[in-house]
């Protein structure tokens, strides 16, 4: 897995925005938030935002899937948390607590979730 | 379209294409400039000057006795609220942070339409404001000075 370019979701998310030549202006009118408050949220002055406006983020600039991992990955490590994105997926699913607690407690390595992720493609692909 | 609407945003507005948004840049340099300098310096010290009137209105949370004034920690709560929603201050923040970034487009030569556009969009909203001050000041001077005749008889 490759570490991201990105220091943090501030970083990305001024990046983004700007390779994509829009403005603070035009995106704050989108979101329907205040410019000062995503110029806040650009410089590190105020927490990420919240999964909803995530995901407006996601589809005004036009991220790609892999993008957006990253994105929900940076906003949820600058929060403290999981990634904004899988937070209901493991709240409706007690097994996955149970599935990463088990991992936990057995030391299990990155090969070990890399293979449980490629059983898991390869069961969808015969499906 | 206002007959009264400034010249510049006659002309111009609404830009779609580059070459339009080039002649605009090419020929109002001077006036691009000097308006995104004065609502940058107008809106900075309209925030700072708000912000420090709430600042001055705090009041002291612990007495000279070192006691905890909980009515007063109550009135710079709800202080900070009304500063959170005071819309004009608000208005100027986004005005700052919109300045500001359309300036360092501006100066890396990375305008687009849509800066091009909003920068119209205020310049014409600040004339037809000048304009409005104007026209009332001159109601107003014609209405004193008609109240005037109609003294002397």
């Amino acid at each position: 897995m490759s570490a991201s370019d990105y220091k943090d979701f501030s970083d990305f998310l001024t990046k983004k925005r700007k390779d994509k030549k829009i403005s603070l202006r035009q995106l704050s009118r989108y979101l329907k938030v205040s410019a000062t408050y995503l110029s806040e949220v650009e410089n590190n002055k105020s927490a990420p935002l919240t999964y909803e406006r995530l995901q407006k983020v996601a589809t005004f600039l036009n991220l790609s899937d892999e993008e957006q991992s990253e994105m929900y990955d940076l906003a949820g490590n600058q929060r403290g948390t999981v990634a904004p994105d899988l937070l209901e997926y493991i709240k409706k699913r007690d097994y996955v607590n149970l599935a990463i607690r088990t991992a936990r407690d057995m030391g299990a390595s990155e090969d070990d979730w890399l293979n449980f992720i490629e059983e898991l493609k390869r069961k969808v692909d015969i499906k | 379209m206002s007959i009264l609407n400034c010249k510049l945003y006659k002309e111009f507005y609404p830009i779609q294409d580059e070459e339009v948004k080039d002649r605009l840049i090419n020929e109002n340099k001077n006036k691009i400039l000097k308006y995104i300098y004065y609502v940058l310096r107008a809106s900075t010290l309209n925030a700072a000057v708000t912000q420090m009137d709430y600042y001055n209105k705090r009041k002291n949370e612990i007495s000279s006795s070192g006691r905890l004034i909980q009515s007063n920690v109550l009135y710079n709560e709800s202080l900070a609220r009304d500063q959170e929603n005071d819309y004009n201050l608000r208005r100027n923040s986004d005005d700052v942070v919109i300045f500001e970034e359309l300036l360092e487009n501006y100066e890396q030569n990375e305008f687009t339409i849509d800066d091009a556009n909003y920068f119209l969009e205020q310049y014409n909203k600040n004339f037809l404001l000048k304009l409005k001050i104007l026209g009332a000041f001159i109601c107003s001077a014609a209405f004193t000075k008609l109240i005037f005749l109609i003294w002397l008889g």
